[in-house]
């Protein structure tokens, strides 16, 4: 009977292998997977790219709790619960371990649930945007870990990844500064936009460190990144200039200013440098045309600096910015485009303009922000509450399996 | 039970990205079996192959309308049978009153005779095989195919059919005696 089940057993094996024993056609397989991934890179642009943060949260709760234990053990808990209050040192304590990690660890999903569940419990635009720049600051980190490995293959993968997601923070720090701009308490809005502002300097730095020895693929993602930290450089210094003269002096955001074209100039040397000669004499001229501009524009700021017309300043660095980085896909490609040159005359404005102190600005570092999370009322985080609560009692393989254990547990 | 957390994490990144390499990994995990599931209730392979491909076209709506998913393998099976039923009932008028527990039976089109020539040509055993396995009942036929051809462990099988995995072990101890004396009869 052994023997019997034996060559039934080699059989099913060989039948297996075979298109009669269920074995789908090589050609069918490929066509149909493409058509399926066509399919599903359509939905996704179709639907908003970002889900909401309370969807995030849910989600996250998904890969750690068995839905058999959220619906038989935890839920009849906590459904009647519209609102408690908890002390979270000791859960950040614990996904402490996951700090360190880098994309591919299997505790770095842990670190990204702590930064989401940081992110949605955050009052105001004002905390949330230092998050996002404590956040991006890390994707730049693991970003220069990742380029220190060996294997070539994982390490562009990661980076691209990772890089995607740095440039997702920056986006979000922009937008945020946009709603303080608007919104938000003059103080507390160009104070945020001052640390941004410094720390777009360090990032231009880290990024133009790590573009060395990378693929093609990845030093595209490292120039989306460039260009998205170099757009919110220029948006907070945006939101310096909406209050100046009330917090910011004049004389600050001079400097600001002045930073920012010496930062735009120093990338157009950086990318002529990079362009190769191109024998036909159109890519040269188109290449030399959009240089002249950008110099000129540049110029024509510095020339506002001086006379004081710092909004008009501002306006000519926010173009350059937009030239300089439309700059480097124009000289990759081989359409050449003919750009007309309109030069603004200064102004010079007479008012005079009083300079009040500045005000004191919030020297609070990012590491100084503790995360107490007193209050959670709704159920979107009591789903992600439960998520981490489970995590606490249990891992994956220590998941009890009946009831009276459950009980025990409980107790 | 890893496999279990990756295939949640793979969800997971759909959910909240819809990240193209989690939708690909699950295809490459899932298309095999969902597809010899289908083959062996369906006439042809052309068949086998649009209804598959219909699976996870049907998954993606599901899991683009946001819906909760507990358990991959068993929504990709279950929306692989409804579909197989559907193609029968939409069959001509003959077919329409066999009982839906032999559907497998309905697989004597010329179809067989091609697949039979087949396999007798590689190995005169698997013909045996082959043959017996279609004279199964579709209860035992699917055990075996999803366990001895798919690979798929017996707790895994009880979770997509949500029976015990005690009630499978069983069920199949007797699918393969079943089996064994069919191939030995022929």
């Amino acid at each position: 009977m052994k023997k019997d089940k034996q060559a039934l057993i080699k059989n099913f094996k060989l039948l297996r292998g075979l298109e009669i024993g269920g074995a789908p056609r090589h050609l069918w397989r490929n066509r149909d997977r493409a058509q399926f991934l066509l399919r599903a890179e359509n939905l996704r642009h179709e639907n908003k790219h970002t889900a909401q943060a309370s969807n995030r949260i849910s989600a996250y709760g998904l890969i750690l709790v068995s839905p058999w234990m959220r619906k038989n053990v935890f839920r009849p808990m906590l459904v009647g619960l519209s609102s408690f209050a908890v002390v979270f040192s000791g859960w950040i304590a614990t996904v402490s371990a996951s700090i360190n990690s880098l994309p591919g660890d299997v505790l770095y999903p842990f670190k990204r649930v702590a930064e989401e569940a940081q992110l949605t419990l955050s009052p105001g635009a004002e905390n949330k945007t230092k998050l996002q720049v404590e956040f991006a600051s890390r994707r730049l980190e693991e970003v220069s870990k990742i380029a220190e490995g060996n294997d070539q293959e994982k390490k562009d993968k990661h980076m691209a990844t990772t890089l995607e997601q740095f440039k997702n923070n920056i986006i979000d720090v922009k937008e945020n500064l946009e709603s303080l701009k608007d919104n938000g308490r003059a103080a507390a809005a160009v104070a945020v936009a001052k640390m941004v502002d410094r720390k777009v300097g360090e990032y231009a730095s880290v990024l133009d460190k790590t573009e060395t020895d990378l693929s093609s693929l990845v030093k595209e993602n490292v120039e989306t990144a460039k260009k998205a930290v170099e757009e919110t450089g220029v948006k907070a210094v945006e939101v310096m200039a909406a209050h100046t003269d009330t917090i910011i002096t004049a004389e600050e955001l001079k400097k600001r200013l002045e930073d920012k074209i010496v930062q735009l100039e120093n990338r157009i040397s950086e990318t002529t440098n990079k362009v190769s000669v191109s024998t036909t004499s159109i890519n040269s001229t188109v290449n030399t045309v959009n240089t002249i501009e950008v110099k000129k524009k540049l110029e024509l700021a510095r020339t506002l600096v001086l006379t004081n017309d710092l909004r008009g300043a501002l306006e000519e660095v926010k173009q350059a910015t937009k030239v300089v980085f439309g700059e480097t896909a124009l000289t990759t490609t081989s359409t050449p485009v003919v750009t007309v040159v309109q030069i603004k005359s200064p102004t010079v404005t007479t008012t005079p303009r009083v300079v009040l102190p500045i005000a004191s600005s919030s020297t609070e570092s990012i590491e100084d922000m503790n995360v107490n999370i007193q209050f959670i009322t709704d159920t979107t985080s009591l789903d992600w509450l439960e998520a981490q609560i489970m995590e606490q009692d249990f891992k994956p393989d220590d998941k009890p399996e009946d009831q009276d254990e459950i009980s025990t547990i409980i107790k | 039970m890893l496999d279990r957390l990756k295939e949640r994490y793979l969800l997971f990144k759909i959910r909240t990205e819809q990240d193209q390499a989690a939708y690909a990994a699950i295809y490459d995990r899932y298309i095999e079996q969902i597809y010899r599931f289908i083959y062996f209730k369906v006439a042809t392979k052309e068949i086998a192959e649009d209804l598959a491909s219909e699976t996870f076209l049907k998954l993606l709506e599901y899991l683009n309308n946001g819906k909760e998913v507990n358990h991959l393998g068993g929504l990709l099976y279950s929306i692989a049978r409804n579909l197989v039923i559907d193609y029968y009932r939409k069959k001509d008028k003959e077919e329409k009153n066999v009982p839906i527990s032999d559907e497998s039976r309905l697989l004597y089109h010329s179809d067989l005779d091609n697949r039979l020539i087949k396999v007798a040509e590689i190995n005169i055993d698997l013909e045996a095989l082959y043959k017996s396995l279609k004279l199964l009942k579709e209860e035992y036929q699917e055990l075996i195919e999803m366990h001895y051809l798919n690979d798929i462990p017996i707790k895994e099988i009880a979770r997509i059919l949500d029976k015990t995995p005690g009630n499978v072990r069983v069920t199949l101890y007797r699918a393969l005696k079943s089996l064994q004396n069919l191939t030995r009869n022929q």
